[in-house]
C-alpha cells in the first residue's frame, strides 16, 4: 500500500472513528496501527484536535443562516443531541468558571463515587484472583472502576493496572491457566471461549494449560502479538518493544511492524522491537550482579532525568499513596530488573545491595525487593531497611548517598505479610524481578535514585 | 490575593485552556462529539472541585485528562455501553496516543489560530462552507449530505477530505507567517 493510501485509510477509519461508524474489524486495525506506528499515533492525535477546533469553530458561526438545516439527525447510542446545546455548553462552562474563581461554592460533597465495591460473584466469571497484594485498580466492563479487589473475587474480564513498583496480581482462568503480572503494569483479558489478553505494558508471567489447537491464547501488546498454545513464559512489553522469554513449550511471535513470524522454543528469548531481526537466542545462564542502567531504560517508575555534565541519569522519587493508608504519601521510584540477554538474576545468600542516589534534605532511605521462583511465579517481597531502624541516609555536601542494604538483613515485607506462609521466607537463591526505595517524611525529601546495585559476596570488599 | 487563591486561579485558568484538548481526548473515546462534550463538562466540575489536589510541576492537561477518563467511563456506564475487548483495546491504543503526543496550547496561540481560521474559511467556495457545516454543525452522514448537496457518497467523502485539508493548510501557513 502506498503512503497516500495509507494516510487515506488512516484518515477515513480516523474521521468515522469520531462518529461512531466503525465495524469491530475496523476498530480492530484502528487499534493495531496506533499499537505498531508512532507515526499514526501521532497523526491521529493531530486529527483528532484539528477536527475538534474545526467543528468548534463551525458551530459557534453557525448562528448565521447561511443555509437551510434541517433538524439533526438523531445520535447514536441514546447520546444526546439537540439544537441549544451550544447554549447550553457556554452556559455550563461560564458557571463553572464563576464557581471557580469565586470559590464560594466549593464544597466538599458526597457527590457520585468514583469507585464501586466490587461482588464477590460476577454473571458470567472467567477467571478467579489468587494472589494479589499493593496498590490495583480494576476496570470491569461498563467501566466499573474497582480499588477494593480481594483473593478469591470472581472476574468477567477486564483491566488490571499495578499503580507501584510494590503491585502484584495473579489470575487463574476456569481452565487452570495462570498469568501474574507485577510491577507497574496494564493486562486486558477475556475468555469467550478464547483467551485474549493485552499487556499495555509491564510485565506478564504466564502458566498456561494447554489450550484448542484453533484458539490459542492471544498476549496483545503493542509491538507483537503472541500465540500460545500451553506453555510457561515471561513477556516485558514497553513502548517500543516486547521480550518474549519462554520457559517451556513454544510460543509464537508476531511483529506487529512488519507481520514477521517466529516460534520461540523453550529457554529462548525474542525480542520484537524496530531494531534487530526477530530471531529466538538461547538464554543465557543466571547471573548474580546486576546494576541499573538508567541512561538507557527509562521506563521506570519515577521521573526519569537525563544525564548532565555533572551528574549521571537518574529517577525522582514521586507519589504514591497506599490504598491501606489513604492519610500517608510516600516518594517513590522502582526499577524492574531485567537484562537485555533474558538471563535471571539470582541473589545469592550473602549479597548486598548499593543504592546511590541524591537527597535535598535528610531522610531515611527505605529499600524493598520483589522475587519470583526460577518457573517465575511470584515468591514474595522483602524489604532491607527494617530489621533495624532505617537511620537517615549521610549525605554529602551535594546531597549525594551511597547506602548498603545487607541481604542478611531482609524480613519479608509489610505487604505481604499476611501471606507469609505462602510465599518464600528469605530472598537467598531466588530471582530479582524488581528494587525500589522511597522516602516517608512529612514533605518531600527529593529523592533521586542514580544506580542500584546487586553484589554477590564475591564482589564484595 | 492569599497564595492559595492565586494557586487556586492559576490552576483553574490553566484547566479551562485545556478544555478544547480534554474535548478531543473525550470525542476519541466516545465517537460522539455530544456526548464529549458533556463529559468534559462533569469533569470540568470535578477539576473545580480538586484543583487543591493539583500536584504543580506536573502536567495540568494529563491531569484533567485523568479526570475526563473517568467521566467517559461514567458516560459508557450510563448509557449501558458495555464494551467488547476490541474497544477496549482501542480505548487503551487512544489513550496511549493521547500520552505520548498529546500537547496544550495557550491562550495566546489559541486565539492566533482562531483568527486564522475565521480568515480561511471565508476564503473557501460557497460548495466548501456548505459541505462541512453540514458535516460538523448538522452532524449529517455521508448520504445525507449527498442527498443535500447533490454529490455522490465517494464525492462526498473525498470533498470533505480535500476541503479540511485545504483549510488546515491555510490555516498552518497564515500561522507560520504570523510568526
Amino acid at each position: 500500500m502506498t503512503d497516500k493510501n495509507h494516510d487515506e485509510l488512516l484518515n477515513d477509519l480516523i474521521d468515522r472513528h469520531l462518529r461512531g461508524g466503525l465495524s469491530e474489524s475496523e476498530q480492530e486495525h484502528l487499534a493495531e496501527l496506533l499499537d505498531s506506528r508512532p507515526d499514526a499515533r501521532k497523526v491521529f492525535v493531530e486529527s483528532v484536535r484539528w477536527e475538534t477546533e474545526l467543528s468548534g469553530f463551525l458551530r459557534i458561526n453557525a448562528q448565521k443562516p447561511e443555509i437551510d438545516r434541517p433538524s439533526a439527525p438523531p445520535s447514536r447510542d441514546g447520546f444526546r443531541t439537540n439544537g441549544l446545546r451550544l447554549l447550553r455548553s457556554m452556559l455550563v462552562l461560564a458557571t463553572v468558571v464563576i464557581i471557580g474563581l469565586s470559590a464560594l461554592l466549593i464544597r466538599e460533597r458526597s457527590g457520585r463515587r468514583n469507585e464501586v465495591v466490587a461482588t464477590n460473584e460476577t454473571d458470567s466469571s472467567i477467571a478467579r484472583i489468587t494472589g494479589l497484594s499493593g496498590a490495583l485498580i480494576w476496570t470491569g466492563d461498563r467501566g466499573q472502576i474497582v480499588r477494593d479487589i480481594s483473593i478469591g473475587t470472581e472476574l468477567a474480564g477486564g483491566t488490571i493496572e499495578g499503580m507501584a513498583p510494590d503491585s502484584w496480581f495473579e489470575l487463574q482462568f476456569n481452565d487452570r491457566s495462570k498469568v501474574m503480572i507485577s510491577g507497574t503494569s496494564v493486562l486486558t483479558f477475556a475468555d469467550s471461549g478464547q483467551k485474549i489478553l493485552r499487556l499495555r505494558e509491564g510485565r506478564l508471567s504466564a502458566d498456561v494449560q494447554p489450550q484448542p489447537a484453533d484458539k490459542p491464547m492471544l498476549v496483545h501488546t503493542r509491538t507483537a502479538l503472541l500465540k500460545v498454545l500451553g506453555t510457561q513464559f515471561d513477556v516485558e512489553a514497553e513502548l517500543t518493544s516486547t521480550a518474549l522469554n519462554v520457559r517451556e513449550g513454544k510460543v509464537r511471535i508476531r511483529r506487529l511492524s512488519d507481520g514477521s513470524e517466529v516460534d520461540v522454543p523453550a529457554e529462548h528469548l525474542a525480542v520484537a522491537d524496530g531494531e534487530r531481526e526477530l530471531i529466538p537466542e538461547r538464554v543465557s545462564q543466571s547471573v548474580s550482579e546486576w546494576k541499573t542502567d538508567f541512561e538507557n531504560k527509562r521506563d521506570n517508575y519515577g521521573k526519569w532525568q537525563p544525564a548532565t555534565d555533572h551528574a549521571p541519569a537518574s529517577v525522582k522519587a514521586i507519589p504514591l499513596v497506599p490504598p491501606d493508608a489513604p492519610h500517608v504519601t510516600l516518594h517513590l521510584a522502582g526499577i524492574s530488573v531485567d537484562r537485555s540477554d533474558g538471563s535471571p538474576v539470582v541473589i545469592e545468600p550473602g549479597s548486598r545491595f548499593l543504592v546511590k542516589g541524591r537527597l535535598q534534605y535528610d531522610a531515611s532511605v527505605h529499600f524493598g525487593i520483589r522475587v519470583a521462583y526460577p518457573n517465575g511465579e511470584f515468591a514474595g517481597m522483602f524489604r532491607g531497611d527494617l530489621h533495624d531502624q532505617q537511620p537517615p541516609a549521610q549525605r554529602n555536601e551535594d546531597g549525594d548517598f551511597a547506602e548498603f542494604y545487607e541481604l542478611t538483613n531482609f524480613t519479608v515485607d509489610p505487604a505481604v505479610w499476611d501471606k507469609r506462609d505462602e510465599l518464600a521466607p528469605r530472598p537467598d537463591g531466588l530471582v530479582l524481578t524488581g528494587v525500589w526505595a522511597f522516602t516517608h517524611t512529612e514533605s518531600p525529601a527529593g529523592l533521586e535514585l542514580t544506580e542500584v546495585e546487586l553484589l554477590p559476596p564475591e564482589l564484595q570488599p | 490575593m492569599s497564595d492559595s487563591d492565586n494557586r487556586r486561579d492559576r490552576v483553574l485558568k490553566a484547566a479551562f485552556d485545556c478544555r478544547e484538548p480534554l474535548l478531543a481526548y473525550a470525542w476519541s473515546l466516545l465517537g460522539n462529539r455530544a456526548a464529549a462534550e458533556d463529559t468534559v463538562q462533569e469533569a470540568m466540575l470535578v477539576v473545580v472541585k480538586k484543583h487543591d489536589q493539583f500536584e504543580e510541576g506536573t502536567s495540568v492537561l494529563a491531569w484533567c485528562r485523568a479526570m475526563v477518563r473517568i467521566e467517559v467511563l461514567r458516560a459508557k456506564q450510563t448509557h449501558g455501553k458495555e464494551r467488547s475487548l476490541v474497544e477496549r483495546l482501542l480505548d487503551d491504543a487512544v489513550d496511549a496516543a493521547f500520552e505520548e503526543f498529546q500537547t496544550s496550547t495557550d491562550h495566546h496561540e489559541n486565539g492566533l489560530r482562531q483568527e486564522a481560521l475565521a480568515h480561511c474559511f471565508e476564503e473557501l467556495t460557497d460548495r466548501g462552507r456548505r459541505l462541512l457545516n453540514a458535516r460538523f454543525v448538522d452532524q449529517l452522514s455521508y448520504p445525507q449530505i449527498g442527498d443535500r448537496l447533490q454529490m455522490t457518497i465517494e464525492a462526498v467523502r473525498k470533498a470533505l477530505f480535500r476541503t479540511k485539508r485545504l483549510v488546515k493548510s491555510c490555516v498552518e501557513t497564515r500561522l507560520e507567517a504570523a510568526q
